[in-house]
């Protein structure tokens, strides 16, 4: 079967700045990845290449089979652009009912606004509509036209936590009906509970690509944290393992690499912990050491 | 591309501030012009005709420059369009639409100094003669539109608006819609007949008294719409992301 999406060796420069750098991965039809990666990583340039918005430097995209834009004027593509506007003077239901008739086949539009949670909205003009509200738009747009790939790019930025839940849901229905969903996000959570494959970026360069899971237990960092008597950073960051520590409170979270070691060279010291705990390293923890720490980069970009 | 067009226009029409002064500058410019000066003839014609077919023809040139620029320049800032080019739509089906409703626009204006000329000046024609008035803005203001899609993505926001009231200004001075051409200096007189203002008016004369259609004019404005489609058609497929 073809797949969703294919970089074959991507790049893609501005000058003298390579925003991607030789980038290869697949997405099979019907899979839900997300795209993770700091700003500046090279997401905005994946997600403009995915959509023919712009051309890579070297190397080759390909959607469903064929050169993104190509696959985009079929209308088989639909997008939720992250800066992604929307025109003056119409109102909610002309712009989403616009979007179903560009598209060779669309839900109907009683549908879309349910899916997007427009109901009663029809009649609002745009441009006056709240954040919230005109992200639903957007999305409503992306998914009129029943397109067989979605792509998401931070979908529920101004979201509260009640629409957030309910756009995942309208986007996990779509994935149920086989819709392939590449989405991009800062929301972790968001992550953990609706990606079954992550893929991440740093300074342009696929940096991993695995289940959450995996990506997590691909870190052989620990999290100690412990409340403290006395909190002393310097001496916490000198312990044993140590690679990063936050002592923002009494509450102190030390990322460590020698978790035993750590946890005893703390008992020895003189700051007085209190309800120790270890625990695995978050997606968030991995996600930081994979694409700040340049050794920790190396270590995780070996094939295993 | 008809749901687009459709919805571009609903879209214009529902502005009606930026509309009712679209609309109203070629028909106060006309009233105005039409109690200045003497009776008598001007370029071949009665003076109310020949400031009648000037000013339809600045109203189809400025509706279509005004009308389709600003607004794309608006919408390629806020990304609307970085949206639409992800969307099942080629850009000559954009083109075609945008030019449609340029044409769209530029009707009413004209037919609102019409009706002011006829009824106020004592302008008459033929139905023939009417009909070919319309046939000309609607066709006529293609050039005029392609030249709004290029300023509109050539340009940015503020400029864009500086860019539009300076090519309607400039075409409508030296095109001799404001001022007759043989009032201007020599130079000038002669850049006059390869505008498509000038040739537009011109056209307009002809058709006004049944006298024939000069083919230089006609080439004229054909090698301005061509020229001003190819170009918005480069800048289309060159912006990409930039949208």
């Amino acid at each position: 079967m073809t797949p969703a999406v294919v970089f074959s060796k991507v790049s893609r420069s501005y000058g003298d700045i390579t925003a991607l750098d030789g980038v290869s991965f697949e997405v099979a039809v019907g899979e839900m990845v997300a795209l993770l990666g700091p700003n500046g990583a090279g997401k905005s340039t994946t997600v403009d290449l995915m959509l023919g918005l712009r051309q890579p430097s070297a190397g080759q995209v390909k959607v469903l089979g064929c050169p993104p834009a190509h696959a985009a004027s079929e209308g088989r593509v639909g997008a939720m652009l992250q800066d992604g506007g929307l025109p003056a003077n119409a109102t909610v239901g002309e712009v989403v009912d616009l979007a179903r008739r560009l598209y060779p086949t669309s839900r109907p539009l009683a549908e879309v606004m349910v899916l997007a949670g427009l109901t009663g909205l029809e009649a609002r003009r745009v441009d006056r509509l709240s954040g919230g509200q005109a992200q639903r738009v957007r999305l409503a747009v992306a998914l009129a036209g029943d397109p067989k790939v979605l792509f998401l790019d931070e979908p529920t930025v101004g979201f509260d936590v009640e629409a957030r839940r309910s756009v995942w849901a309208a986007v996990r229905g779509a994935a149920a009906q086989g819709v392939t969903v590449v989405f991009t996000t800062h929301q972790l959570e968001e992550v953990d509970a609706n990606a079954a494959r992550v893929l991440v970026l740093a300074a342009g360069r696929l940096v991993a690509d695995g289940t959450t899971a995996q990506i997590k237990s691909r870190l052989s960092e620990r999290v100690v944290t412990a409340t403290l008597a006395t909190v002393c950073p310097e001496q916490l960051a000198a312990l044993p393992g140590v690679v990063d520590v936050d002592a923002s409170g009494v509450r102190v979270r030390l990322r460590t690499q020698d978790a035993d070691a750590t946890v005893s060279a703390l008992y020895r010291s003189e700051m007085g912990p209190a309800a120790l705990n270890i625990s695995g390293a978050s997606l968030e923890d991995a996600l930081i050491a994979l694409t700040h720490v340049d050794d920790a980069v190396a270590r995780l970009v070996e094939p295993g | 591309m008809l749901a687009f067009a459709r919805f571009e226009l609903r879209r214009s029409v529902r502005d009606t501030r930026f509309l009712f002064f679209l609309w109203a500058m070629p028909a106060a410019f006309y009233m105005l012009l039409a109690r200045l000066g003497h009776a008598g003839s001007l370029q071949g014609l009665p003076r109310p005709e020949a400031l009648m077919v000037a000013m339809i023809a600045y109203a189809t040139m400025g509706s279509a420059l005004y009308g389709i620029g600003p607004p794309l320049a608006q919408e390629r800032a806020n990304h609307w369009i970085r949206q639409l080019r992800v969307m099942p739509l080629t850009g000559w089906q954009w083109l075609t639409a945008k030019v449609a409703q340029g044409a769209l626009l530029a009707l009413p204006g004209a037919v609102i100094v019409a009706v002011i000329a006829a009824a106020g000046h004592g302008v008459g024609a033929s139905p023939g003669a009417w009909a070919g008035l319309a046939v000309l803005v609607t066709v006529g203001s293609v050039p005029f539109s392609a030249l709004g899609l290029v300023v509109g993505q050539a340009l940015d926001g503020q400029a864009s608006n500086t860019a539009t009231l300076f090519l309607t200004i400039s075409l409508a001075v030296i095109g001799g819609l404001l001022v007759p051409v043989s009032l201007l200096p020599g130079p000038i007189h002669h850049l006059a007949h390869a505008l498509p203002s000038y040739q537009l008016a011109a056209t307009g004369r002809a058709v006004l008294d049944g006298t024939g259609i000069d083919a230089v004019g006609i080439a004229v404005l054909a090698i301005w719409t061509l020229a001003a489609v190819v170009i918005a058609w480069v800048l289309w497929r060159r912006h990409g992301a930039a949208g």
